[in-house]
């Protein structure tokens, strides 16, 4: 589904991707680990066609998406994308963030697929509200029914539960396990937390400046490395 | 909104600036206001019938308020192409070409003037002969050209200032779902909203107070009959009660279009980092926006090149160099003065308005409403306040011109200076609260790093600004004096000619170099002041 070949990005004297080469099948889980500044998120933002690699490539399908020399729009690789922060429209209300993906459908089949995502993310009652009127939490899960609400393929998401309290952590993760497991989707996870990458994902790599280091198998192996 | 000033202590110099800032802002008003009640009192003349305009005047107002209305609209479409195009060309090219573009503003409107009026006397001579008939150099048409040309830069500036305000993440966010044009026309655009409507604002009350762009055409608009009516009765209450009408107007605007201002996340401009990868534009609207940047070029190419060629050759330029010696050192002098001393006092308001209280508000209201009286009014004002027995000399003075400029103009500087501020994380003056040693090693070490790009900024803005000023200079400038303003305003009555065209360039340039200057201090700041200005620029 998602293949990346010898990839790499430099910003200025710093090589935040360093020639990695990594296939996620149809419908797998990957988690990306490794400490901060490994280039997890810099990875992400070259699959998704939001930075331009100095050398390699990145395939959708068998469609090469991103070389040096050719750059196919991000919304046009069929991806759903989660950020760090919420990055919410703060002019549009919850519905309309979670309806701006779905242009492409009629105005019925828009609100029904509102209803159901918003369903999925316990967000129901909440269509109305702009994002300065609810919580962290709830912003969190509205980026999340936003980036799955148009059916992507391939949902790459970076560290989307970051600065959350370990309640609210918890009941996020089984959130979003049971929206993937119903999206039938391709995930890439992005975190720097060893139980979430378990947990939410069938196979782990770990990204040490820029570099592939380690790989193991989610759910199954408990992964042993720490971060600082 | 960060709360920057919350816990910081309010100091006497600081105290001071701001008195300054309203002595010098308000004063000239102010005095105008009082004399305004005691004629009213008096029961002498005309009184309040004036404030209402009727017949004539209300036919006049009612033109000009049209003329304002389709000036702002043209320069306001022109400015969001233009303004976008250059919003995504992040280059060192395009850094230096934003600066251009907005400082362009400071090209004063007769100099458009003169050029386009040498472009089209220039295409009537051309066309005659081929049987068209010449376009008409004077009227309503020709003077919404100019003007849309000369505040097109406002339009640029607000635009870019609004997208650059956008978080980047948010537009990110729409690219990966829809398509680049959707997420300017749907994000950016909407959230650089309140910054465009400013702008509007801003352009809709420059355009409705001056006179001197229609007056060049022929057109008589009702800024004019301020003017004109204070010309001939010498008499300021009258003045100010024909201005009634256009302040309230401007006042009403102001508030509209300001509305959102304070509460936008302001980013000054000289902050620009590369696209990672440059978003991309549909066919129509990358061709609307080249047709726009092509009229904004026009915007600076027309001028330069009618006035080059209108000068003709370099001993022409030189005569009227030499011819104006004088005028060009005062104004010099003078624009230099204001800019030093506005700078105090808009650091004062600024502050204030930056501060969480409800007392922001009111200064936000105090900041933006002198940017709605009419230039002539604001002289009118000067002379009221200061043509009395005083133990010092100031009316009939140089001083004169720079408090002139100083009411126009401080205002302005606070705002850019406010901009600048909402940048700065509260945290790291906090900080520097704690650990200083003393008031001025905090302010010379961490806060003045800080704020030195917004300093020279509005330095430049304002320089740039008072070097151009002739609304409020007309009236007060002393005896035997002027500005180079002034001058070439003088000479537009009677005709072009090589000296006037060889003046306007030099104002031209005068412009341009600030903006370049302003933008090459900001840029090489960071080698300057490696370690604290990493962050802010």
């Amino acid at each position: 589904m998602i293949r990346v070949k010898q990839l790499t990005k430099t910003f200025g004297n710093h090589t935040a991707v360093d020639g990695v080469t990594l296939a996620v099948a149809r419908q797998e889980s990957l988690a990306v680990v490794g400490p901060s500044g490994s280039g997890k998120t810099t990875l992400l933002r070259l699959i998704a066609g939001l930075e331009k690699p100095d050398r390699g490539e990145v395939f959708i399908g068998d469609r090469v998406v991103s070389s040096p020399l050719k750059i196919v729009a991000p919304h046009k690789r069929g991806i759903g994308f989660v950020f760090q922060e919420p990055a919410l429209w703060p002019h549009l209300n919850v519905a309309q963030n979670i309806l701006f993906g779905l242009q492409h459908l009629s105005h019925q089949e828009g609100r029904k697929r509102l209803v159901e995502v918003l369903e999925h993310t316990n967000l129901t009652g909440f269509e109305n509200r702009f994002p300065d009127e609810i919580s962290g939490g709830e912003a969190r899960r509205v980026t999340i029914a936003r980036a799955v609400a148009p059916r992507p393929a391939c949902l790459l998401m970076d560290e989307p539960l970051i600065n959350l309290d370990p309640e609210l952590k918890k009941r996020m993760r089984g959130i979003i396990r049971d929206v993937i497991e119903d999206s039938g989707a391709t995930l890439i996870y992005v975190t720097h937390d060893p139980t979430e990458a378990v947990q939410l994902s069938g196979r782990i790599i770990e990204l040490r400046g820029g570099r592939i280091v380690g790989e193991v198998e989610g759910k199954r192996h408990a992964m042993t490395v720490s971060y600082e | 909104m960060r709360i920057l000033f919350k816990n910081a202590p309010s100091t006497w110099p600081h105290r001071l600036a701001l008195l300054f800032f309203l002595l010098i802002v308000f004063g000239p008003f102010a005095s105008l206001t009082a004399d305004t009640i005691s004629f009213l009192f008096k029961g002498s003349g005309h009184g309040l019938g004036l404030a209402l305009p009727a017949g004539r005047r209300l036919s006049l107002f009612i033109h000009s308020i049209g003329l304002a209305l389709s000036v702002t609209a043209g320069g306001t479409v022109l400015g969001i192409l233009a303004g976008a195009a250059l919003w995504r060309w992040r280059t060192r090219a395009g850094f230096y070409l934003r600066w251009v573009a907005v400082l362009l503003f400071a090209v004063p409107p007769y100099v458009h003037a003169l050029a386009w009026m040498t472009v089209i006397n220039a295409m009537g001579v051309a066309l005659r002969p081929l049987g068209f008939h010449p376009v008409s150099p004077n009227g309503w048409i020709v003077a919404w050209w100019v003007e849309v040309m000369a505040l097109m830069p406002i339009g640029i500036g607000m635009t870019l200032l609004g997208l650059e305000s956008v978080d980047t993440r948010l537009l990110e966010a729409a690219r990966v779902m829809r398509p680049e044009a959707d997420s300017f026309l749907k994000i950016a655009l909407p959230l650089a909203k309140p910054l465009i409507l400013a702008g509007a604002g801003f352009m809709f009350l420059i355009s409705l107070v001056d006179y001197t762009v229609p007056s060049l055409f022929q057109v008589n608009v009702y800024a004019l009959e301020i003017f004109a009516e204070y010309s001939a009765g010498n008499e300021p209450a009258t003045a100010l009660l024909l201005a009634f009408p256009l302040i309230l107007t401007t006042i009403l605007v102001l508030t509209f279009s300001q509305s959102q201002l304070r509460r936008a996340a302001l980013k000054p401009l000289w902050h620009i980092r590369p696209w990672p990868v440059t978003p991309g534009r549909p066919a129509w609207l990358r061709w609307t926006q080249r047709l726009a940047l092509a009229l904004a070029a026009t915007q600076i190419l027309v001028p330069l090149l009618s006035l080059t060629l209108s000068i003709g050759t370099w001993t022409n330029m030189t005569a009227a160099t030499d011819s104006a010696g004088r005028e060009i050192f005062f104004t010099f002098r003078i624009s230099l003065l204001t800019a030093g001393i506005a700078l105090p006092a808009a650091l004062a308001a600024a502050r204030e308005l930056t501060k969480a209280k409800a007392s922001s508000k009111f200064w936000w209201f105090l900041v933006t409403s002198p940017l709605a009286l009419p230039a002539p009014l604001i002289g009118i004002g000067l002379i009221t306040m200061w043509n009395r027995s005083l133990p010092f000399e100031v009316y009939g003075s140089s001083i004169m011109p720079i408090l002139a400029c100083l009411a126009r103009f401080t205002p302005l500087a606070a705002i850019v200076l406010f901009a600048q501020l909402r940048r700065i994380d509260p945290l790291l003056l906090d900080a520097a609260r704690i650990f200083q040693t003393g008031l001025f090693r905090a302010w010379s070490q961490i806060h003045f790093p800080m704020i030195a790009p917004g300093l020279l900024a509005s330095a430049c803005i304002v320089f740039a600004l008072s070097a151009g000023e002739l609304g409020a200079s007309l009236l007060v400038a002393p005896p035997g004096q002027a500005t180079l303003t002034m001058r070439i305003y003088n000479y537009l009555h009677y005709g072009t000619s090589e000296r006037v065209a060889g003046l306007c360039l030099i104002m031209t340039f005068c412009a341009l170099c600030t903006g370049l200057l302003a933008a090459f201090t900001l840029r090489g700041w960071r080698h300057l002041f490696p370690r604290s200005s990493k962050r802010w620029i």
